[in-house]
């Protein structure tokens, strides 16, 4: 129950640990775009480079990555295999029905497999170099110009890190209740799959009642406390801009330079 | 005279679901500077007393009921002044973090009373010494102990310098060992700081140690005083719906055995103090 999508944060010292959070956020989404300048096997062969370097950059070990990655094995063989069999061109090597093996089948295939593999690496070294809190945080400092058009960034962040803040709470109630449940006979991992379904929904009633009440006294607790809406706030966790976040920079500026070289092969 | 922070009059409240009111024209001094135990049967009415006392809760409407705090009358813009020197622990530790950290949520008190950062840090520091939770500061609630727990939120009331605290059993979920540290805790607030601690408990070993106790039952006030004067008669006590110390039940069953220990013995060492006394006059 404790293993999320992508990988948790795993404390380290390393550089890209101690990097600025809204540097990392935005290093993989100008990542993200970037992977669109590839187009041939040079320019993904730089970004598989790129993204293997800052794998090694955050002197985490392979085996951490590899579990981070296998939820997303299935997603990304289904991918693959549509279009190896529905993508035509070039020279065909099997043709059955609509069914068809072709030459740009097998490149195009690869080509997103390595898009795919390659982002949700990037994202997996985001969150597990980076707590959820400061990934939080950095999003709310650079949805701050929003504010100018009246969105609540306050209301929006404050609202991401009390969800964050109780997730292990509300996992460790689901647990509970399954032991509960257990010890009266039920059974949540046999059978198949709509018996499993049907087993979790006698669980999903008492864990939502459970939430209201944890949502009541939070916020009784939270008035208690002077929490007031719409009302200035200092900020105890604050952002900083480093002179080391700078070397992102160059790193990114050359990896568009050798992409926008390379595509031209 | 002593001076007295909180001052309720004719407090009435009737949940909204109900039709009969929870508390009934309650009358109530608190001394500056005190600590104050809060006692009542289950149901009496203490946890709808603290909510009335740090507006949670408005009485009702058309009650002639009147709080005030501090030198401050409570009314609906007040109560935000009010609660700038309030701080309150409830009973259950998990329910009550906001951060998801202890430096977090020992700061959200702060950050809500617009304090520089630099000065939360400082008072972080501070108030996790006093506390013993230093070297947890890092830590995520959830991977604390109850009374770990429980400290950290002593904490982060104490950060914002409050002149009350309130404590809506917050030692009823903790072990023995738990509950002493707590009250460790408050009686070392008490004699650094100058506080009015208000604890409402079902503890009566905590409250022999208090300067004042309230009992309630059925909404009202019906005893007040010290605990020599309010703790007195064990029939009433019974009757009220209280356990008796374990130095008066021992007491009680002396008294059975034709041995008279005087009525206002409250705990173990004055009663160890009796037997010395009673030894060398035989
Ligand atoms: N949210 C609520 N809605 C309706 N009635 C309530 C609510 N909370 C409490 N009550 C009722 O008000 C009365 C007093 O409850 P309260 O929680 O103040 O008692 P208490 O003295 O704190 O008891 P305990 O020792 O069990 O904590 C009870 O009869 C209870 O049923
Ligand atoms: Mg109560």
């Amino acid at each position: 129950m404790d293993r999320f999508l992508l990988g948790q944060y795993i404390y380290g010292n390393s550089y890209v640990h101690r990097l600025d959070p809204r540097a990392k956020l935005l290093g993989t989404f100008a990542f993200i775009i970037l992977i669109f300048l590839a187009n041939n096997f040079w320019t993904y062969g730089v970004i598989v480079l790129f993204t293997l370097f800052a794998a090694y950059m955050t002197k985490i070990s392979a085996k951490i990555y590899w579990q981070g990655l296998r939820p997303m094995l299935w997603l990304m063989i289904f991918t693959v295999t549509l279009q190896i069999l529905f993508t035509s061109g070039g020279d065909i090597y099997l043709k059955w029905g609509i069914i068809t093996i072709s030459q740009y089948g097998i490149i195009n295939s690869i080509f997103i497999l390595v898009r795919l593999s390659t982002i949700i690496f990037m994202s997996t070294i985001l969150t597990i170099t980076t707590p959820p809190m400061l990934i939080a945080d950095a999003f709310a400092s650079l949805l701050k110009p929003l504010k100018k058009v009246k969105f609540p960034v306050d209301q929006f962040s404050m609202i991401c890190s009390i969800a964050l803040r109780f997730v292990p709470t509300l996992m460790e109630t689901a647990t509970k209740i399954m032991n509960a449940q257990r010890a009266r006979g039920a059974s949540f991992n046999d059978g198949n799959i709509i018996k499993r379904i049907k087993s979790i929904i006698p669980m999903l009633i008492p864990l939502l009642i459970n939430s209201m009440k944890i949502a009541i006294d939070l916020a009784e607790s939270m008035t208690a406390r002077n929490y007031q809406l719409g009302e200035p706030r200092t900020q105890f966790r604050r952002l900083r801009w480093h002179k080391t976040d700078l070397y992102v920079l160059y790193y990114f500026a050359i990896l568009t330079l050798l992409l926008i070289v390379l595509r031209r092969f | 005279m002593s001076e007295n922070i909180i001052e309720v009059r004719n407090l009435t409240y009737t949940y909204s679901q109900n039709n009969q009111p929870t508390l009934k024209n309650l009358n109530l001094d608190i001394i500056k500077e005190s600590w104050t135990s809060i006692l009542g049967h289950n149901g009496s009415g203490k946890s709808t007393l603290v909510r009335l006392l740090t507006g949670l809760k408005e009485p009702d409407s058309n009650s002639q009921a009147q709080i005030k705090i501090n030198g401050i009358a409570a009314s609906e813009e007040k109560w935000f002044d009010i609660r700038n020197d309030l701080g309150i622990v409830f009973q259950n530790p998990d329910n009550q973090f906001v951060g998801a950290t202890v430096e977090d949520d020992i700061a959200f008190g702060l950050e809500n009373r617009n304090i520089d950062p630099d000065e939360i840090e400082k008072r972080i520091k501070e108030v996790l010494d006093f506390v013993n939770m230093s070297e947890f500061r890092k830590m995520e609630p959830s991977k604390l102990s109850g009374g770990q727990k429980q400290r950290v939120a002593i904490a982060g009331i104490l950060a914002i310098r409050p002149k009350v605290i309130i404590l809506d059993e917050a030692t009823s979920m903790l072990d023995p060992q738990g509950r002493n540290q707590i009250h460790q805790v408050i009686q070392e607030i008490k004699a650094k700081y100058q506080v009015t601690v208000i604890s409402v408990t079902h503890d009566i070993e905590e409250a022999t140690k208090a300067d004042d106790i309230c009992v309630l039952s059925d909404g009202q006030l019906v005893k007040q005083g010290t605990p020599k004067e309010v703790l007195i008669d064990e029939n009433w006590l019974t009757e009220m719906g209280l356990m008796l110390p374990f130095a008066k039940q021992l007491a009680v069953e002396l008294r059975q055995h034709a041995i008279d220990v005087p009525r206002d013995i409250l705990d173990e060492s004055e009663l160890v103090e009796y037997f010395w006394k009673l030894n060398s006059k035989m």
